[in-house]
């Protein structure tokens, strides 16, 4: 099994004993690759992916935000279910130094997109979250939770009101309960922003840009002179970032400031 | 569940009613991690998702959601 993340936790009585814990290097040469190669063929339907050893973690955040309801087939989702584990594994492996958080969404799931969201925020090593595409509706928050945001020229987010539809089950649609779930939505995405709550408000209220729907599509330039986006960026200044931010962690860390 | 999305909803729920779309799911024991797997054919499943409280298991490329595994069918 490929190990891009150091050493694993050795589970007893299982499979993992009786192959060694270190990972078949690919391409080396070595001839016991080869056979591991065969075997993860044999056992996977796959070769062994490329591995790197490498500090950033990548994450990738597409499709809906599938959370309490198993969607129908055609939809892609994004399994919060999978994601919050490995974020808590992103916290606790010390080879992995910093996060990169790649969205392309349409929205989905309230409560498991603000799961997501506050897991981001409050990782203890450095997050950089990069928009590509679209961030649309619930992918607002998670794009604003990291510690940097990007977001690239061509990328859109749409801010729309949340709507409580068919789907809540057994819940008073009364105005007040509707207040309360886009308030909190609202509260994150302003605490976590540049953005103020006016602006904010405005954008979602304004009409004639949705077909079907008040609110706004921001493109990427727009996204940062509102203040929703920290900066317009690709691949190449994200990483740059979260490097710098690496650093700046090791050598807090090293000084003493931080444990 | 509130969900918010610009998909409209009529197009996401597609087929929510149909009980032959609706995966078979069950839990199993696969190298060691307990999962929740689709049955594809005798000797291969399908993860849907892991069920391991060890976190290191959601880093594993060979585990995540989606990814085939079999086993000799003898």
């Amino acid at each position: 099994m490929p190990e891009p993340y150091g050493p694993r936790f050795e589970r007893a009585g299982s499979v993992q004993d009786e192959r060694a814990v270190q990972p078949p290097e690919y391409g080396q040469g070595d001839p016991s690759a080869a056979s591991a190669v065969a075997e993860n063929v044999e056992r996977l339907g796959q070769t062994n992916p490329v591995t790197d050893p490498s500090n950033i973690y990548c994450l990738t955040i597409v499709g809906q935000v599938e959370g309490h309801i198993i969607l129908p087939p055609q939809n892609k989702t994004t399994k919060y279910e999978h994601l919050i584990p490995q974020l808590v594994a992103a916290e606790q492996n010390d080879s992995i130094e910093g996060v990169l958080i790649i969205l392309n969404t349409v929205g989905g799931d309230v409560e498991a997109g603000l799961a997501i969201a506050e897991m981001i925020s409050s990782l203890s090593k450095p997050t950089v979250t990069l928009v590509l595409g679209g961030g649309h509706s619930i992918g607002v928050p998670i794009a604003v939770a990291g510690d940097h945001s990007f977001i690239a020229e061509t990328a859109t987010m749409t801010i729309h009101p949340i709507r409580l539809n068919g789907l809540v089950i057994g819940v008073p649609q009364s105005f007040e309960y509707l207040e309360k779930m886009q308030e909190r939505v609202t509260k994150f995405i302003t605490t976590h922003s540049r953005i103020s709550e006016e602006a904010l408000r405005e954008l979602m209220l304004k009409t004639g840009e949705l077909a079907r729907d008040i609110g706004a599509t921001v493109v990427g330039r727009d996204a940062v002179h509102y203040g929703l986006i920290d900066e317009i960026g690709g691949l190449g200044q994200a990483m740059a970032t979260l490097r710098a931010l690496i650093e700046t962690r090791r050598h807090a860390v090293a000084g003493g400031a931080l444990q | 569940m509130i969900f918010w999305s610009i998909v409209p909803l009529e197009e996401v729920f597609a087929g929510y009613d149909d009980p032959s779309l609706a995966p078979q799911l069950q839990v199993m024991r696969v190298k060691g991690v307990e999962m929740l797997v689709e049955s594809l054919s005798p000797g291969s499943v399908r993860i849907h998702r892991l069920l391991s409280p060890l976190p290191s298991d959601y880093l594993d490329p060979g585990l995540a959601p989606g990814q085939i595994i079999e086993w000799d069918w003898k």
